[in-house]
Order: structure tokens, then sequence, then C-alpha cells
């Protein structure tokens, strides 16, 4: 996808066409942390598929921090908390930072042995729209338990 | 250090699962603008 800034229709079939996926490094029994690109195609296939805004606003820069910090947290939940309000409410993007924070958060919990305990749609929905409202440990707790 | 496909396979996967969440949270870009 391009990274000029333009507002996207929606397509839905844009998961339906061949999408030649890169690799990255992944060691066995070590912490696995999404690479730019990694970030970057979860943001363009949000646009892509469910629309609005494409593009930078403010670039990756915050985004290195934001590995660091989740680098030096202790535990995958803490860690994970951590990429998924960094995200979220970033300026990384024009647009689409919650569904990208979402989808970026649930992989690295599952590519590193773990998962989202909340299975219901809808109370994940407004957890991520309302997750400026919670700290770290909150975030963290409901990620690991379903609860805050 | 091996280099694989699985992080994106996982995120594709996840991303086609959860289409009405991420819907839901496209809702929310649509009422704030």
């Amino acid at each position: 996808m391009s990274h000029k800034i333009e507002k996207v229709k929606p397509n839905k079939e844009a998961l339906k066409k061949h999408i030649e996926l890169p690799k990255c490094e992944v060691e066995e029994g070590k912490t696995w942390y999404p690479p730019d690109e990694f970030l970057v195609l979860a943001h363009d296939i949000m646009i892509e598929r469910y629309g609005y805004w494409s593009g930078f606003e403010v670039g990756l820069e915050p985004y290195h921090c934001y590995i660091e910090e989740v680098k030096n947290a202790e535990g995958i939940y803490r860690k994970a908390a951590i990429l998924l309000k960094r995200i979220a409410t970033s300026r990384i993007f024009q647009d689409g930072h919650h569904r990208t924070a979402f989808e970026v958060t649930k992989a690295f919990l599952e590519v590193n042995g773990a998962e989202l305990k909340e299975k219901d749609e809808l109370k994940i929905i407004k957890f991520i729209k309302d997750i400026r409202k919670y700290d770290i440990e909150q975030i963290e707790g409901w990620l690991k338990n379903g609860t805050l | 250090m091996a280099l694989c496909k699985r992080p994106y396979e996982i995120l594709i996967r996840n991303i086609k699962a959860d289409d009405k969440i991420l819907r839901g949270l496209n809702n929310s870009a649509v009422k704030a603008e």
C-alpha cells in the first residue's frame, strides 16, 4: 500500500488477494518483538480492509521507543499491555491505531505462547475503545484474566 | 535464529477471524470524525 495520505474506501476483498508475507526472526525460547514491517503491514491491512486515512502522521520513531519499553518490562502480559496501550494512543499513523494495536498485540501474545483471555467480541470492542481510561496494570490484568 | 513467516500467518488469520471486532473498532473512528 502507498504511504501517501489519502482517504481509502473499505475493500472487503483486501485479504483475498495474494499477500507475499515477509519472514522475520523468531528464536525458540526467546521473546519475539514485532518489527517495524509487522506493524506497518498490520496497519496497511486495517486501512485497506476497513477504510479511512492511510499514511503516517509522526512516523515510526515512537514505535522504537515503545519496543524498548516493552523489552525492559517483565512478564509477557505486562509487555503486551504496554504494546497495546502505546500503539493505540500513539500518532504513528493517520488512522487505525486501535485496530492495529489490537491485532499486533494479539499476534505478539500468540507468537510468544500466550493468549488474550477475553473472547467476547463486544466486550473486547468496548475495552479497546476505552483504552485511554486504563493504566498498564489494568490492561495487563484484562489481557491475562479478562477482568479489570 | 530462524527466519519464518509464522508471526505474519498468525496476523492474517486473526484479522480474518476478528472481522466483527475490527468493524466495531472502526465505527469509533467514524463517530470521532
